[in-house]
């Protein structure tokens, strides 16, 4: 019987009855000592690990060395936390490889309509050009969503040497704090946001926040995001946190022409809580998958948020967090093609998104791929506005714009081969 | 949105709600109109023809039936979408 010394020490610091996280080696895995793992009350496990004998599972830390008594048990170790950080995420998506040619960000302008952000941080500071308060709480991020969503879309990470730098890290930043410091607020209040981040020269607006879904994309928030897509404007928004049940994307997570973001794990599969569609008139969303578990980005003064890493660093989770992702993606392609619409940034992003092989519905067309998408948009004219009357029937893939592309037909048809579930 | 204010205005004549009003002009050809109605203006907005209002229940109803107004949305509550800690 070995205990690791990390989870001794684990077990001296937290309370007996508190619940801790340990792998449990076996001398072999049998489904027995599983079944007896699991057969105590407080007991639960939560991953098999065949190829080396061991499982992980929950218990009190009271109840640790009694179990490593079992015969059966080789070792017992802390099931440690680990982070895929922006360090990790943004490599995996390939940002990199867009920065060494030259690209991050630079002259476009990325508003964050969102609870605020710390813009004396160091990753922030004289990177935000405007602010704005629609709340009446003032502007300071009482939150900390804001800023940790600034963080990811144009952090410099200043404060970690690098290690958490944003996607586009010479972007400037304008904000509009149309959400409180509990998190909520009204669709009239980000549509505002929304119209001042615009009329202040906003090129991307990133919008991590939601209602509850189904919807249709016809209400006044999803409405007013299409009108700012069709103003030129790039409109980056999160699916939703309530999957994996289907038609949980709210607004304006179902508006047509938005990149709507569910959340991709750092194993390149769907996040559990990602929201997936249809629509609630049918339609193909998310659009995309980004990366959205475990994200550590900057951390605001004075706010509780997430798990800490260091006093300028949070760690969290979520579509909005996949959303910052393709917000700061965003700047850099329209930094390499200015002038390039929403429709081929948002074509771009599908075009070069790494297909899981799943359920479309979840995972859009895949999870982005940076690299691929620069050169889609530098090989690429701007595509010609499909008219509302000539926009596929509900049911089609709708908000994709290209009636007549191929690739988009055949994920129509494979689309339509998919039994349709209810949750 | 009708029936649920209804079952408000039937309660509460007066409790007030937050909506969406989108018009079929622009918000400020009906300021005068909306103002002699008691409704307090929270936004107009410019890129669509629609304004956020606070009004009584049973004031909305009787808005919602003018000809100036084509349809009325409740002003939902939004939030943000990260995921609660363990």
């Amino acid at each position: 019987m070995y205990i690791s010394p990390e989870l001794k020490s684990e077990i001296g610091e937290v309370g007996l009855e508190e619940h801790i996280h340990i792998i449990v080696k076996a001398v072999r895995l049998e489904r027995d000592y599983i079944a007896k793992a699991m057969a105590k009350p407080l007991h639960s496990v939560r991953q098999e690990i065949r190829l080396v004998n061991a499982f992980s599972m929950a218990l009190p830390a009271g109840e640790v060395e009694k179990f490593a008594e079992e015969p059966w048990v080789e070792r017992l170790e802390l099931d440690k936390k680990v982070y895929a950080t922006l360090d990790t995420a943004i490599p995996l998506i390939g940002v990199p490889h867009v920065w060494e040619s030259g690209f991050t960000g630079k002259g476009v302008n990325i508003a964050i309509v969102d609870t605020g952000v710390d813009k004396n941080h160091p990753d922030l500071a004289g990177r935000v050009v405007a602010t704005r308060d629609f709340t009446l709480e003032g502007f300071r991020d009482l939150n900390g969503h804001g800023s940790h969503v600034a963080g990811i879309c144009a952090g410099s990470g200043e404060a970690s040497r690098g290690k958490y730098k944003g996607l586009a890290p010479s972007a400037s930043i304008l904000v509009a704090k149309a959400l409180k410091g509990d998190g909520s607020g009204r669709m009239s209040d980000v549509m505002a946001g929304i119209e001042w981040a615009v009329e202040m020269g906003a090129h991307i607006v990133n919008l991590s926040l939601g209602t509850k879904g189904p919807c249709d994309g016809r209400d006044a928030l999803s409405e007013l995001c299409d009108v700012v897509v069709g103003q030129g404007v790039i409109v980056c928004v999160a699916a939703g946190n309530d999957g994996p049940a289907k038609r949980t994307i709210g607004s304006p997570g179902c508006a047509r022409k938005v990149i709507t973001v569910g959340a991709s794990t750092d194993f390149d599969t769907v996040a559990e809580f990602s929201s997936c569609g249809p629509t609630a008139d049918e339609r193909l969303k998310p659009d995309v998958l980004a990366p959205g578990v475990d994200i550590v980005s900057s951390l605001a003064e004075g706010v509780s948020v997430g798990k800490p890493v260091d006093s300028y660093y949070t760690s969290a989770t979520g579509t909005s967090m996949a959303a910052a992702h393709v917000g700061g993606l965003a700047a850099l392609l329209l930094e390499a093609k200015p002038g390039a619409s929403p429709l081929l940034v948002k074509e771009a992003l599908i075009r070069a998104a790494k297909d899981f092989g799943i359920d479309h519905y979840a995972e859009g067309a895949g999870r982005i791929v940076a690299e691929e998408a620069l050169r889609y948009v530098q090989i690429h004219e701007n595509p010609p506005e499909v008219p509302e009357a000539e926009q596929p029937p509900p049911g089609c893939l709708a908000g994709l714009f290209h009636v007549g592309d191929q690739w988009l037909r055949k994920l129509e048809g494979r689309l339509r081969r998919l039994p349709e579930k209810e949750s | 949105m009708i029936e649920k204010l209804k079952k408000i205005a039937r309660k509460d004549p007066k409790r007030g709600v937050n909506l969406i009003v989108h018009l079929a002009k622009p918000p400020s050809e009906v300021l005068s109109l909306l103002a002699v109605r008691g409704v307090k203006i929270r936004h107009k907005y410019c890129l669509m023809r629609a304004v956020a209002v606070e009004i009584s229940a049973q004031e909305a109803l009787r808005l919602e039936k003018e000809a100036w107004v084509t349809r009325i949305e409740e002003d939902r509550e939004v939030h943000i979408l990260r995921e609660k800690e363990e």
